[in-house]
């Protein structure tokens, strides 16, 4: 276990070195030619420049660049934009509790709306109810989050105003508020995930009914609720935690539609706009930060696996 | 358990129900839908009544009726020219992208195979990190460096769905290099060459026409989904993400705006999904009976 | 072959010394393995210190159950696998690059055919300097020496019945006039008349062509049938190895006298050999036993056998064995029952 856990977690300090390199350089790659033309604007002096590339470190070579930035980033210090003036970590602060509030609801959105229709759905398998639950997910499935969120938008600016504000609420200000305001957006991010939850529900519970410890739990007596809820879904758990992880990619892909579309401050709409100022500093900081949440959230799932896995060993 | 699952869901049509009720009739009409929209694709723009980028043609968001059937956009633009318009890059990125992430993918994939070993290993753990980085934090990293347009944007979405071509390339060819009708071809004096391309690339070509349709219709997503960000043609050419987003400052008063691009968006996407799993039904191994 | 290739005329088809070939084991290791004291690093011994030789001309037999390293052993000896040890030469060149020089037969026609390729575009892979008409004609004529029409040459494999399609296996592997075969169980997967007919057509083809044949089976019966020489193998070991004509009675390792004791009673054998039902499974060829490998079955084994691992010795002329106590298994012949 320990040896699990000890892989599990070197393997995401690696993915995120590399992922690191690939952000480092796809910043550099945003400013085409020199970062402090750039800044200093392109009527500055040569001293101007040269003086402004030797404050920022440019003027050293790109690998110590690199590490300089992935030893200040380790320790959560992204320096000072030198477009906006303002603290990248404070960005950060601002910017990642609303993208993790976001994605954190949209995944309960898709996880209560897939697992119980896909147990539905394995329960009646082959009936009618069963096309009737999916059928209409192909529809859901096929339709992208750009226009699920368009719909939502649509939503909370016709229909369901009090939903909707034009001005962020933060959640310390106003708790309920901002709760309100999120919940289009993360049901526009996890309603289109729920089928692919939905269908893998479905099948990991067909298979886990077909075994024989559920028929015996039946036999026994035991009331059919609880033959399904209590055994056949604990033991069909591994297979969907672990497709759960597979859907924080398409979740992130939801985060930057639906931030753009509702205007949230999240990370997402953070890093268009860093890369519409051609703020690398800044677009390096948000994307390691996106990219580490996406890890760690992986992992966790990573190492809950075997850990639910275990408890039905036991049994 | 993990791949099982994922071969579960690629081989589950979500509308062909466990009893495999085939509907062909639904597969038929996707490919016309899909044929008519190629078609508009290449001749659209000849016969839509206006140039699709002339402003005030006719009045600000004048709703649909018998002169603009779809009706104008903020800048009296006629909606409908402009939708028509739109298909072509929609469909041009999409299959640029798909070409792509298949050349690319499919020579990754046979090298891993056919050689194994080294290459296989260095092969293989690039396309476990591509795997590991979301797929959007790619495609925008990799436009942040691009630059925005519908080449580029293809070229990004190409780039991240390369590692889905490798891998069912390479589980392929691993497959078929254990036949004995290569050791046949070994001995007999032919090379990689002759072996890649008489016996391997015959052989996996169901699977890739499989997985090309799917990501086909994943690419037109994809791609509509960056034009909505902005990083798709630039203005003020036509595009099905772009048109979206610039209707939605509209839609407490003109919701309807939205509305031609959507749902011309919305069929196309469903018919190339639907396409993709007629063709599936038909191609796939595990589906068809002999 | 002409005068002037004097040394490819005296020298076997194919000669091999000192192969060993381990497959490392990927893996946990079960705890009945580390109970043994498995290593972290194990690895299957397919192949362990094998030597032949093969003249032009005769066929070696390679016999032994499922998972000996029989199979193995031929992938290494035709150069589809490289050995970890040991020397390969193929008509007294050192094996190499393919030439055509070595073909093989394989037990599965189904795999062994491309299913997209006519049985003309697999047979014109073993002839890759002919083309057109020539290839069409050579490969008629090809057809016509394995006994098929060559109507088929246009066919699919799916369309072929499975003894047609071990002929176009055969048909493909003679194309290039080769020194040495590979018979990978080659007629297992046909039934009893279709593999009579099959062994004819080798039989008839290796004198017409001269070729050696190493013939690969776990049927006992059909290797003696063909085999000059016959090889019996266990845990990637040769364990003896004997003219085909003693292969009856005067066999001298114990595994050898129970595997032809286990071979079934045909009418007109002459005479019926008391069955010899070994205890046991092999042992995992996983890091095997250090004294002789086949001391956890043998009904004759002494201390000795645990502990010191025996040598192949060479008892009588072409007669090996690898047994501390040969001949000490003695088979009980009974008469053939007459037919009541």
């Amino acid at each position: 276990m320990i040896g699990y856990i000890v892989k599990r977690v070197a393997g995401a300090v690696l993915v995120l070195l590399l992922l690191s390199v690939l952000i480092f350089f796809a910043g550099r790659g945003l400013v085409s030619g020199n970062p402090a033309t750039l800044i200093a604007g392109s009527k500055a002096s040569p001293e101007t420049i040269a003086a402004l590339e030797h404050s920022l470190g440019l003027d050293r070579p790109i690998i110590v660049q690199y590490l300089d930035w992935l030893g200040r980033a380790v320790t959560g210090d992204f320096g000072v934009s030198p477009f906006s003036g303002i603290e990248n970590t404070e960005v950060l602060r601002q910017q990642l509790p609303v993208s993790l509030e976001l994605a954190l609801m949209s995944l309960c959105f898709a996880v209560l709306i897939g697992v119980p229709l896909g147990v539905i759905a394995a329960k009646r398998a082959g009936s009618w109810l069963d096309t009737a639950l999916r059928a209409p997910m192909i529809l859901i499935f096929a339709i992208p989050g750009f226009i699920s969120g368009t719909i939502a938008i649509f939503l909370a600016t016709n229909v369901l105003t009090n939903l909707y504000s034009p001005v962020y609420i933060r959640f310390e200000d106003n708790p309920l508020g901002n709760l309100q305001i999120m919940l289009l957006p993360a049901l526009a991010v996890g309603i289109p995930t729920a089928p692919l939850i939905m269908q893998v529900t479905r099948a990991a519970m067909i298979e886990v009914l077909g075994l024989a410890f559920v028929a015996s739990a039946r036999t026994n007596g035991l009331p059919e609720r609880r033959v399904t809820y209590g055994y056949a879904l604990k033991a069909a758990t591994p297979p969907i935690l672990t497709f759960i992880g597979f859907t924080f990619g398409s979740l992130i892909g939801g985060l930057f539609i639906v931030e753009q579309i509702f205007g949230l401050p999240g990370l997402g709409r953070g890093m268009l706009q860093s890369i519409s100022t051609r703020d690398f500093t800044q677009l390096t900081a948000q994307a390691l930060a996106l990219a580490a949440a996406f890890i760690v959230g992986n992992l966790i799932v990573d190492l809950l696996v075997p850990v639910v896995d275990r408890r039905i060993a036991l049994r | 358990m993990t791949s099982e699952l994922t071969e579960t869901l690629a081989s589950t049509s979500l509308l062909q129900p466990s009893k495999r009720r085939r509907i062909p009739v639904v597969g038929t009409i996707a490919y016309a839908v899909l044929a008519v929209y190629v078609l508009l694709a290449i001749v659209g723009p000849l016969l839509v009544p206006y140039p699709p980028n002339q402003l005030n043609v006719g009045p600000r968001l004048a709703p649909p009726g018998p002169e603009f059937w779809f009706g104008t956009d903020a800048l009296g633009r006629d909606l409908l020219s402009r939708v028509v318009a739109a298909i072509r890059p929609a469909l041009v990125a999409a299959a640029t992208a798909t070409a792509i992430a298949l050349v690319i993918g499919t020579l990754f994939g046979l090298a891993a195979g056919y050689w194994r070993g080294a290459v296989d290993g260095v092969i293989s753990r690039i396309v476990d990190f591509l795997f590991a980085v979301p797929e959007y934090l790619l495609a925008i990293l990799v436009l942040a460096v691009l630059g925005s347009g519908l080449v580029n944007a293809a070229v990004a979405i190409g780039i991240v769905f390369i590692p889905r071509f490798a891998r069912t390339v390479r589980g392929s060819t691993l497959e078929i290099m254990s036949r004995n009708y290569i050791d046949a071809a070994r001995l007999s004096g032919r090379g990689g060459a002759w072996i890649m391309s008489r016996h391997l690339l015959p052989n996996i070509a169901s699977p890739l026409v499989v997985i090309t349709a799917i990501n086909l219709s994943t690419a037109t997503g994809a791609y509509a989904a960056l034009s909505f960000l902005g990083f798709g043609v630039r203005p003020p050419d036509a595009d099905f993400g772009s048109m979206i987003a610039d209707s939605l400052q509209y839609l407490t008063a003109d919701a309807w705006v939205v509305v031609p691009p959507a749902v011309a968006f919305v069929i196309l996407i469903l018919a190339i999904n639907l396409a993709g799993d007629a063709l599936r039904d038909r191609l796939d191994p595990r589906s068809v009976s002999r | 072959m002409t005068a002037v290739d004097a040394p490819a005329v005296t020298a076997p088809a194919l000669a091999a010394t000192g192969l060993v070939r381990h497959f490392a084991v990927s893996g946990r290791r079960s705890k009945a393995e580390r109970a043994a004291g498995a290593g972290r690093h194990r690895a299957v011994h397919a192949v362990d210190d094998v030597s032949l030789v093969v003249p032009a001309g005769t066929t070696l037999g390679v016999v032994g159950e499922s998972g000996c390293g029989k199979s193995s052993l031929g992938r290494l000896l035709v150069g589809l696998d490289r050995p970890d040890r040991g020397e390969i030469e193929w008509a007294g060149e050192r094996a190499g690059t393919h030439r055509g020089q070595v073909q093989a037969v394989f037990q599965d026609p189904a795999s062994a055919l491309d299913p997209r390729m006519t049985v003309q575009d697999a047979i014109g892979e073993a002839l890759p300097g002919l083309r057109g008409d020539e290839l069409r004609a050579a490969v008629d004529e090809l057809l016509h020496r394995v006994g098929l029409d060559a109507e088929l040459a246009e066919r699919l494999p799916h369309q072929l019945s499975g003894g047609q399609q071990q002929r176009v296996c055969i048909a493909r592997a003679i194309a290039s006039n080769p020194a040495l075969v590979l018979l990978d169980e080659a007629v297992s997967s046909l039934d009893a008349s279709l593999q009579a007919q099959v062994v004819e057509l080798l039989l008839q083809l290796q004198e017409r062509n001269h070729a050696a044949y190493v013939f690969i089976s776990h049927d006992l019966r059909a290797v003696r049938a063909v085999s000059d020489r016959i090889a019996v193998m266990y845990l990637g070991q040769i364990v003896e190895l004997a003219p085909a004509e003693r292969f009856d009675l005067e066999l001298l390792h114990p595994y050898s006298v129970a595997l032809r004791s286990a071979e079934p009673h045909l009418p007109g054998d002459g005479h019926r050999i008391e069955r010899i039902v070994l205890q046991g499974d092999p042992p995992s060829p996983i890091d095997p036993p250090s004294g002789c490998r086949f001391a956890s079955r043998c009904p004759v084994a002494q201390a000795r056998c645990r502990t010191e691992a025996p040598a192949l010795v060479e008892r009588t002329d072409g007669h090996a064995v690898r047994c501390h106590f040969p001949g000490s298994l003695v088979p009980l012949v009974l008469p053939e029952e007459q037919p009541a």
